[in-house]
């Protein structure tokens, strides 16, 4: 998700490797909303040095146009025990989640191909596989519900991730042993699912009689170029340098064991910043890069526009590829979080533009922010907006209606599910005056019944209501998802109070079993010096003493 | 007293501990008490546990899962049965006329507490 966070003050200087580390910027200009590269390149530092040090010990930033790669830089350490610096052109990032823009392109070329249909049940590409998906709802599963995350597959909390390289399985393994339930029909909502881009690698890597990163090699990173990506299937040779994980520790940050991803296309590539930059560049030309074509600029627009609407008022979803940005422009995008790396792709096909980030910690802020301030700063979709009220009677009654507890539809289906929901939860509040406020923050006004945007922001608030009931709630700034009304007993305050008044009553009776059992110790002890008994039972065998009818008496 | 005999009162003093315990194990009216301490006991150490581990690790530890919330996670089921025992023991209570009306009245709070908890540890996914 793209995360904006707090950035704090940091000082290059403080760290070792800081400032201009790795820098190979084009020297181009032409057709760009960068036409100085000085100044860009200045502004960009300037972004990245108010969060290094604080957010993320450092960061691999990429900034492509028209003309070719505009920026690539390394900011801060790969890894703080050894100092190594970021070097944009050979330190690698854990990009997590922006690895299913590979798969995702990856599955419209076997659609080219002709060897895949979106629109076929996934399971007539499985006959070779262990993994089915069973036939829950009369619809089947199609790769355009997975490119989509319109499957209607539950949620697991661990997407696949393993503390030791030894225990990384074959995908077909791990997809057939993990298989979360269904529990809506296909094409009923967004609810993101990281199985679902597994399983759409699968597919691909079963049609073509290989194994996915084979694939991935062969279609993808050879033919642009991508000689420092890997999707690090298991026993294969990791790349030269890679960035250390990090997590906050005090004032600064620790190395971590690193973590591995078992449902690689969902999340488990490694790339430099150099590399994701050709990889946009492509996305950004129809598909075409120095003579290699990726994908067809049909299929490439495919994938950038609108596959699966929400609500017209809001970011939704292309193929593979999220809305991004203020919902008018034509901002696409991903987001990837690993458990020790964040990154956040974002392109603007009308300005030939993308901007790829990424974080070797998972700290307070997110690279999200930082695409968001630098598209900002250069108008490309980031601009706040200032929403004219709608002048209406039934304004406040609207927002009274709406009102209320969200859950989102990525809902988990097992372990630790349910209260990785629980705290999910969205909470929107009436100011009584007609507009809405889903946090501490942000305001909200109506501007078409059931449309509500962000004041001096760009995000969008959208209800479905069908006789005067919301049926969903969607939010632009998170297209991966929509909402629902949670019922009365879910709701978390009912939550709250269910635990609390239990463990409330718990401590109580503990205190009064012990205060008991302390007092009766103290009286039979009291009787011993009395010269009344030999023998004192221990508090806790004394406080256990229920069996006599006088108790509590 | 000599050495030796301090040793044999000892052993005597374990004996005759160990024949109390066997004796209040076979008293339903103390099993059912001693079953409802453990549910409350066993009930804060698991929240104390499990609130350590997203102490330690935050929402992460849903997926890292620390030591803590892995010992808490493994209390769950045992505060389920111990739920259902408390139950058992306060239908008994009631039905045999086990201790005060006070006393009683306080069991069956528990029980309908410890309900009330099992049934948000369903909801949240710590127990099947």
């Amino acid at each position: 998700m793209f995360l904006s966070g707090a950035a704090g003050v940091a000082g290059l200087a403080s760290l070792p490797g800081a400032g201009a580390v790795g820098s190979d910027s084009a020297e181009r200009g032409g057709d760009s909303p960068f036409e100085d590269r000085e100044e860009f390149e200045a502004t960009t530092d300037e972004i990245l040095s108010e969060r290094i040090g604080d957010d993320t010990p450092g960061a691999t930033v990429a900034v492509v146009d028209r003309e070719g790669l505009r920026l690539a830089k390394g900011y801060g350490v790969a890894d703080v025990e050894t100092g190594a610096p970021v070097e944009a052109s050979e330190t690698a990032f854990s990009i997590g989640s922006v690895s299913k823009l590979l798969t995702f392109t990856a599955v419209m070329q076997g659609v080219e191909r002709g060897t895949l249909d979106l629109d076929a049940d996934v399971n007539t590409y499985l006959t070779d596989s262990a993994v089915e998906i069973p036939d829950t709802y009369d619809e089947p599963v199609t790769l355009r519900h997975l490119g989509t995350h319109t499957a209607g597959f539950g949620a697991l909390v661990n997407p696949g991730m393993v503390e030791r390289a030894a225990d990384l399985r074959s995908l077909e393994r791990v997809l057939a042993e993990n298989r979360p339930e269904r529990i809506r029909p296909p094409d009923e909502t967004v609810a993101y699912s990281n199985y679902g881009a597994a399983l759409a690698g699968h597919v691909v890597a079963q049609v073509h009689d290989t194994t996915f990163e084979e694939y991935v090699q062969s279609e993808i990173y050879d033919p642009l170029g991508m000689d420092h990506s890997t999707f690090n299937a298991p026993g294969a040779d990791a790349v030269d340098r890679r960035a250390s994980p990090h997590a906050p520790a005090g004032d600064g940050f620790e190395v971590p064991e690193r973590v591995h991803i078992n449902w690689r296309p969902a999340g488990s590539m490694t790339a430099t910043v150099t590399d994701m930059a050709r990889f946009m560049r492509a996305h950004l030309a129809d598909g075409q890069l120095d003579g290699a074509t990726l994908l067809t600029p049909e299929t490439t627009a495919e994938m950038h526009t609108t596959q699966f609407e929400r609500h017209p008022a809001v970011n939704n979803g292309g193929y593979g590829f999220w809305e991004y940005g203020r919902p008018t422009e034509d901002l696409i995008g991903h987001g990837g979080a690993t458990l020790y790396f964040l990154s956040a792709l974002v392109l603007t096909p009308t300005h030939g533009v993308g901007v790829f980030v990424s974080y070797n910690s998972r700290g307070a802020g997110s690279p999200g922010a930082v695409t968001e301030e630098l598209l900002r700063e250069y108008d490309l979709g980031f601009e706040p907006q200032s929403p004219e009220p709608l002048a209406s009677p039934e304004t406040k009654t609207r927002a009274e209606r709406v009102a209320g507890e969200y859950a989102a539809t990525e809902e988990y289906a097992s372990g630790l599910g349910g209260l990785t929901s629980r705290l999910g939860h969205e909470t929107v509040a009436a100011t009584g005056d007609g507009r809405l406020t889903p946090d501490d923050e942000r305001t909200f006004v109506e501007t078409e019944p059931y449309v509500y945007r962000e004041v001096d922001g760009i995000d969008v608030l959208a209800f479905d209501v069908t006789d005067g009931a919301v049926q969903q709630a969607h939010m632009s700034n998170a297209p991966q998802v929509s909402f629902e009304p949670v019922p009365t007993a879910e709701r978390q305050n009912v939550v709250a109070g269910s635990l609390g008044v239990p463990l409330a009553g718990f401590g109580l009776s503990t205190l009064g079993y012990g205060g008991l059992g302390a007092w009766r110790w103290w009286q039979r002890r009291r009787g011993v010096s009395d010269g009344e008994s030999e023998e004192s039972p221990e508090p806790a065998a004394e406080m256990a003493d229920f069996d006599a009818r006088e108790e509590f008496e | 007293m000599t050495r030796s005999s301090s040793e044999t009162q000892s052993r005597v003093r374990t004996g005759d501990q160990r024949g109390d315990l066997r004796r209040r194990l076979g008293r339903p009216a103390w099993l059912a008490r001693a079953v409802a301490v453990c549910l409350c006991l066993v009930s804060l150490a698991f929240v104390a546990l499990v609130t350590a581990g997203f102490v330690v690790a935050g929402q992460l530890a849903v997926i890292t899962r620390p030591l803590p919330l892995r010992v808490g996670l493994v209390l769950a089921p045992v505060v389920a049965v111990l739920a259902v025992g408390t139950v058992g023991g306060t239908l008994l209570a009631w039905y045999n006329g086990y201790w005060s009306r006070a006393a009683r009245i306080h069991q069956t709070v528990l029980a309908t507490l410890a309900l009330v908890f099992v049934w948000q540890l369903v909801s949240l996914g710590f127990l099947p």
